[in-house]
């Protein structure tokens, strides 16, 4: 049954999967060569932001996700 | 900022640094050598034979922190009393008690402003100024929203900051509120609830999974939300967000009613009628959040980009809105 739970599990798994995008090899083919370019001129576009969120997931929540999932493998080894 | 600074001169002045014939040279000491060593040294000093008593009279009173005393006290008896006496009317030690309780008020009033940052109880008193005759009518708006013609919310100019805001739900049909949502979402809970007493498969588990799923269903929704609305460059209040996901409950509630009480196929229309009204007025209040009317924001919103809006606008209003009713069902 889908609930709260569930939902917390299904986020991490994202995130995780965000996390571990290569940069070279996957993010800069999906966007094409746009170097993060700053105060440059160029019109932001839906995959310019999209670009720019996943860097930020990517920084800011990597020590979380390590933690979280340190947290979770522990829980479902013992009590799973 | 304003603790330490103030109450340095009552922590160092006290302090004897030597015996006693320096003890002139040790008042004039700079401030920040004397507050460490301060509490470790002055039993040595009460316990120097040499010191006359009226120098213990003079460093005792002004000795802040009152644990120190009962140590360095026990070697000389005779004046115990009056430096005990002196402490409580000694004006350093009323500066110090008046500096403590600034510090405290300082802190109390930090602590309530950091507080008011993050949990700022104006902005959810907003959604709450709601009265008999706006909730009748927007529940009714809800159901009915074919005919409704203004849809952008008013804008009222305060009088005492001279700041264009919106007007609160009570003046206002079309802003946002968060009464009616919360109301609906409780009144599914014990409606679904009641029907499976009725049925006799009510267990008081159900609450707790009914309410886990539709509140995991209210997060990706809004997060669906959020994301797109950031991708697309709107910007948009997640409490306003919040607020407009939760009038699809009033849906909710007429088909969970409909289908206890009828056959499956006044259940379908029942939602298929509801889901429309809800996707339309979903429509047309998301749409001040996702296009702003252009004398708002003469910002850099291209045609490109606003295409997309009104794209995403109406397969979230319709598809998503029919999606998440058939699953919370």
């Amino acid at each position: 049954m889908f609930g709260l739970g569930l939902l917390f599990y299904v986020t991490i798994l994202l995130l995780n999967a965000v996390a571990i995008l290569n940069e070279e090899r996957f993010l800069a083919r999906l966007i094409g060569d746009e170097s993060p370019s700053f105060g440059g001129h160029n019109p932001e576009t839906i995959g310019t932001r999209l670009l720019t969120l996943i860097r930020a997931i990517r920084t800011v929540m990597r020590p979380i996700l390590v933690v979280f999932n340190i947290v979770i493998i522990f829980y479902e080894l013992v009590l799973g | 900022m304003q603790y330490p600074s103030a109450s340095s001169p009552p922590l160092h002045h006290p302090v004897p640094q030597h015996p006693v014939h320096f003890q002139q040279g040790g008042y004039g000491n700079p401030a920040g050598a004397a507050q460490s060593g301060g509490t470790s040294r002055q039993p040595q000093a009460y316990r120097n034979p040499y010191a006359p008593p009226q120098g213990v009279q003079q460093t005792a009173p002004q000795a802040q922190p009152s644990t120190i005393q009962p140590q360095g006290m026990p070697n000389v008896i005779p004046n115990v009393p009056t430096a005990l006496n002196s402490i409580l009317s000694d004006p350093n030690a009323q500066l110090g008690f008046e500096v403590g309780r600034n510090a405290l008020n300082y802190g109390q009033e930090y602590i309530g402003r950091n507080m008011g940052k993050y949990m700022d109880a104006g902005a959810f008193s907003y959604y709450f100024q709601v009265s008999n005759f706006y909730v009748f009518r927007k529940l009714l708006l809800v159901m009915f929203p074919w005919r409704h013609k203004p849809w952008s919310r008013q804008i009222v100019r305060s009088d005492s900051t001279g700041q264009d805001t919106y007007a609160t739900p009570r003046e206002d049909l079309n802003a946002p509120d968060m009464y009616i949502p919360i109301m609906a979402f409780t009144t599914y809970m014990v409606v679904f609830s009641i029907i499976q007493g009725l049925l006799g498969q009510f267990h008081p588990q159900l609450l707790g999974i009914v309410t886990s799923k539709s509140l995991a269903l209210m997060v990706v929704e809004i997060s669906f939300l959020k994301l797109f609305s950031y991708l697309l460059a709107a910007s948009s209040s997640l409490l306003d967000l919040i607020a407009y996901s939760g009038y699809k409950f009033i849906a909710i509630t007429l088909v969970t009613l409909a289908a206890a009480t009828s056959s499956s196929l006044v259940k379908w229309t029942t939602f298929t009628y509801t889901g429309a009204a809800t996707a339309f007025f979903m429509l047309r209040s998301l749409r001040y959040v996702l296009l702003p009317e252009s004398s708002n924001s003469t910002s850099t919103v291209n045609s490109g980009m606003r295409q997309k809006r009104i794209q995403f606008l109406f397969i979230y209003s319709f598809v998503c809105q029919f999606v998440f009713m058939w699953l919370l069902l």
